[in-house]
């Protein structure tokens, strides 16, 4: 029974785009909320990529091509950009690996503090890290100059290196936790009782098991590493500029369009072809299932000169996380972060009043927007991915999770772009420097994250359970409130948590379309930072964590949840 | 009882009683990234009132598909649904009076035993009091009193299982359809919960669709039998008549065992078919197979084994409706209630044998492998079947 038999207008190009609209039809109540995903993904995801691409394609843009090609610069740019993610990549995929093995396969006696400090940076303000760095390791560093005496600047390639391994190491760290969490026990002690040695077994069967998860984490860091505006900002130095500072520059400082969509679209090839690549080949392979039975968990490792090296790095990381993070602290509690010491809470009072406060509440309005708006269409495609049937599904599962690669800079970019005029002949005004193109790119950021949550949450959902609701006579839409929305309750409190979290600590996608009306907190820190005021902005830092700290604790008493020890719905 | 909607009906499918279901030219075509595969290929099947009818057939060969497509799952490519005389084309699956037991039971798991049980009725709209009084009665029937605060996951399989049946059977349904629901229960519990299930239903006398692939259950429950194969129906008919009298080689291999016995057609003439069997002939009556494809089977328990001292000198004979060949004993399984036999004969086919003991006829009776034996089989017991796997269309 094929409900859509169109006379067959020959090759009329309106075609597909009727028989797209024919199937969400089709769904009934159901096309509503399709069309919805597909708006907010068409809309503000891929119209805007396309702007961008359209814009470095125009004449002006073609002319920044040859001129930005030819000139060593921008190679150098280039160069630098494809470094620092290689190396954040490999350096942020090995102390997860390490701070995953310390947490899974030994008897370390304080795993829930190591398990918390490997967390730690999920939640901090993108550059707080960044200052800390700096004024420990800086050119007038506490420990560079005046403990050791040397005259050495952090900033630049190492500095980057140190601030972005750590700040997306938990991608890795929580990657590989679920993973070596859900190993079968029973093959290692099938390799053990074969006569395998440790190390011959961990060569052998651990990190052929694990060569998806340490691929995936490196791909992730590297293209968060590539992406990422605040750490190369603070820490870059002059002479260290990579492409998203590029970007950034082109509009703040040249005001030359063009040239910022040229080197977005370098920026978006690169993330675009590694997700392309995870999406249609990393995805495919075979995870490890976890089917419910208890399998034998693998022994602790014991072996000392295993446990040697593994606790030595391990201590090494966590010293350096706590050290970095202790002393965003002491500068947040002290009159001149580095230079004097003298405690005070002028600092706080500052973050707390004026300028700071109003930026504050406006980010707050806006994340109360953008969170349940994010997560309720999150969960909309989420259900439409894993439970629907019809043409589109594909395109809306690659485009919703698209986000994930495209850059924050260049959705921000590409909002500028995409909006800076109305559309449509005044349908769509001109949504540059409003609050709403502020609350889309919240909302789009927040969005990936949400929709890999639910998806995970649905998939777990037997399809029976919705038939069997439909079978006893219930509608759709009531399956969906009686049955799905209560069964993925806990999934959908992370997601809240998740695209609160996201909107209040993002920088990159709104930094360019922040105007005098709206300030946002972390372009406030941001701006402390750049002038040198550290002490504000590690106090402005800590502000943003208790904040966020408090509204996950206000979500979780309005929902009745917990956050779960299991953060795995963190990742990514 | 007001629970039920029908008076009890234990009966058996009678061709005067009234159709509940027709199924009329239904196709059902998946498109698959591998390109198209015809699940079902032109259904036709009539499902009388109240009866037990079981859909039964190896995976793959479109059983589920069917019984999707009846509860409204998947829409038929082509073809149409008639319930009660009336169409289903166009009436999605919540509004189709049918429920559906599943083979994972898909109970609510936030729910509450009653809660599972009330939900059909709560959508229904039905009064608060009614629905108690309704659920009360059910959860009596199902053995389930004292469990409705239960949740889901503190209940053993078996009591899973009777939940899912409640829940399905609560909102009195002109149709209950059944996925291979014993399937995740262990050996014993799917002995016990089959006569359940078939109590309950005559009970209920409710219209009941059946799917399985296991069958042993379709025996044990069934009024009537589907035997489906690669999309299409092979025959349908009472356990008995599918187990004696199998039309094609796939049904008598399918149900029970069957000791097939390759034959050449001698003569075809007036409902008769004579034909060549182990250096023999014998006759047997036509079922209107055309004369290439023919083959015979045999049930074991219908082939007699007796010691013989010297096989090699036995001439086959075919004498007063019996028909004895020789050959050697060479495999003997004993298995407490019976026995099975392998006998070699001596143009080398082989043939399977069963043995029933009782107390007074056990093992020892029985000739001992590598031994002589003559085997008589009675010539009624043959059945000639199509022996060609059906052309794909």
């Amino acid at each position: 029974m094929t409900t859509n038999q169109h006379k067959s207008a020959p090759s009329s190009p309106l075609q597909p785009l009727r028989r797209l609209a024919g199937s969400i039809k089709a769904q009934g109540s159901f096309g509503v909320a399709i069309a919805v995903a597909l708006l907010i993904v068409g809309g503000f995801v891929i119209y805007p990529t396309i702007r961008i691409i359209a814009r470095s394609l125009g004449v002006k843009g073609l002319e920044q091509w040859t001129e930005l090609l030819s000139s060593g610069t921008t190679l150098s740019v280039l160069r630098n950009t494809v470094v620092l993610g290689v190396l954040s990549g490999l350096l942020g995929t090995f102390a997860g690996l390490v701070m995953a093995l310390v947490q899974v396969r030994t008897k370390f006696r304080f795993k829930r503090t190591l398990h918390i400090i490997s967390l730690l940076p999920v939640i901090s303000p993108p550059f707080a890290v960044s200052m800390s760095i700096l004024s420990l390791f800086g050119r007038s560093g506490l420990i560079s100059k005046d403990l050791f005496g040397v005259r050495y600047d952090i900033s630049g390639l190492d500095g980057l290196l140190l601030a972005l391994s750590i700040s997306f190491m938990p991608v890795a760290y929580l990657n590989f936790v679920g993973m070596l969490q859900s190993f079968d026990g029973a093959l290692e002690e099938a390799a053990n009782d074969l006569g395998g040695s440790l190390v011959h077994r961990f060569r052998t069967i651990v990190i052929p098991l694990l060569a998806p998860g340490i691929a995936n984490s490196f791909l992730l860091i590297f293209v968060s590493a590539i992406a990422d505006l605040g750490n190369p900002i603070v820490l870059g130095g002059s002479n260290f500029e990579v492409l998203s500072t590029g970007i950034y520059l082109a509009i703040v400082g040249e005001f030359n369009q063009p040239k910022a969509a040229v080197f977005s679209v370098m920026l978006l090839l690169p993330s675009l072809l590694i997700f392309a690549a995870q999406y249609f080949w990393l995805n495919k392979k075979q995870y490890v299932t976890i089917t419910g039975k208890p399998v034998g968990t693998p022994k602790p490792v014991e072996q000392r000169n295993v446990l040697i090296p593994l606790y030595t790095i391990a201590l090494v990381i966590t010293a350096a996380i706590v050290m970095i993070y202790g002393y965003i602290v002491v500068g947040a509690f002290t009159q001149v972060w580095n230079i004097d010491f003298t405690p005070t809470l002028e600092n706080f009072i500052g973050a707390m009043n004026g300028a700071s406060r109003e930026a504050m509440l406006d980010t707050l309005k806006l994340a109360a927007i953008s969170t349940p708006l994010a997560a309720f269409s999150g969960l909309v495609i989420a259900f439409v991915i894993t439970q629907r049937e019809f043409k589109g599904r594909g395109l809306l599962d690659f485009a919703s999770v698209l986000g994930v690669a495209v850059p924050g800079i260049i959705i921000g970019v590409g909002l500028l772009l995409a909006y800076n005029a109305p559309l449509f002949g005044g349908l769509i005004p001109k949504l540059q420097g409003t609050a709403t193109i502020l609350v889309l790119a919240f909302t789009v950021r927040a969005l990936p994250g949400v929709v890999r949550v639910a998806v995970g949450a649905l998939n777990q959902l037997s399809k029976n359970l919705e038939e069997a609701s439909i079978s006893l006579g219930a509608t759709p839409a009531q399956t969906f409130r009686k049955i799905i929305l209560p069964l993925i309750r806990p999934a959908l409190f992370s997601s809240l948590i998740w695209s609160f979290a996201r909107s209040m600590t993002s920088l990159s996608p709104i930094i360019l379309l922040v105007t005098p009306e709206w300030r946002i907190f972390t372009e406030r820190i941001l701006n402390d930072a750049q002038q040198g005021r550290y002490g504000d902005a590690a106090a402005k830092s800590m502000v943003l964590v208790t904040v966020i700290l408090i509204a996950i604790g206000f979500l979780s008493l309005v929902t009745g949840f917990k956050v779960s020890n299991d953060d795995s719905s963190f990742a990514k | 009882m007001t629970v039920l909607n029908r008076p009890m009906s234990g009966k058996p499918a009678d061709p005067t009683d009234t159709v509940a279901v027709r199924v009329v030219g239904v196709q059902k075509i998946f498109d698959t990234k591998r390109g198209r595969h015809e699940a079902l290929k032109s259904i036709d099947l009539e499902i009388t009132d109240g009866e037990f009818l079981t859909i039964l057939g190896p995976s793959g060969c479109g059983k589920t598909t069917l019984l999707r497509i009846l509860a409204g799952f998947e829409t038929p490519t082509k073809g149409d649904l008639l319930l009660d005389g009336k169409s289903l084309t166009n009436v999605p699956p919540n509004k189709r009076p049918m429920a559906m037991v599943f083979q994972s039971y898909a109970l609510f798991p936030h729910m509450t035993v009653a809660e599972n049980i009330a939900y059909g009725l709560k959508i229904a709209k039905i009064s608060k009091a009614e629905i108690k009084e309704r659920t009360d009665v059910v959860l009596s029937i199902m053995d389930l009193v004292g469990l409705g605060d239960r949740l889901p996951t503190q209940l053993s399989g078996g009591q899973q299982q009777r939940v899912a049946l409640a829940r399905a059977v609560v909102v009195r349904p002109r149709v209950l359809l059944f996925d291979e629901p014993l399937s995740n229960l262990d050996a014993r519990l799917r002995d016990q919960m089959r006569s359940e299930l078939r109590r309950i239903q005559r009970q209920l006398g409710v219209t009941s669709v059946y799917v399985t692939h296991d069958q042993s259950e379709a025996m044990a429950m069934s009024d009537r039998i589907v035997v489906m194969s690669e999309g299409h129906i092979e025959q349908v008919g009472t356990p008995s008549e599918i187990y004696r009298q199998p039309t094609s080689l796939f049904v008598a291999d399918f149900i029970g065992k069957a000791n097939v016995l390759t034959t050449s057609v001698a003569s075809q003439s007036n409902g008769t078919l004579t034909l060549n069997i182990l250096d023999t002939q014998i006759q047997l009556p036509d079922p209107g197979l055309s004369s290439s494809e023919i083959t015979t089977v045999l049930r074991p328990e219908d082939v007699n084994v007796s010691r013989h001292p010297s096989p090699n000198d036995h001439v086959p004979r075919n004498e007063s409706g019996i028909l004895e060949v020789a050959g050697w004993l060479r495999g003997v399984e004993y298995l407490g209630s019976s026995t099975h036999l392998t006998i070699e004969l001596l143009d080398g086919t082989l043939l399977a044998a069963v043995e029933q003991h009782t107390a007074l006829r056990g093992p020892q009776d029985l000739p001992e492998e590598g031994a002589g034996v003559v085997v008589s089989m009675p010539i009624a017991a043959f059945r000639a079947v199509s022996a060609e796997e059906r052309l794909l269309v």
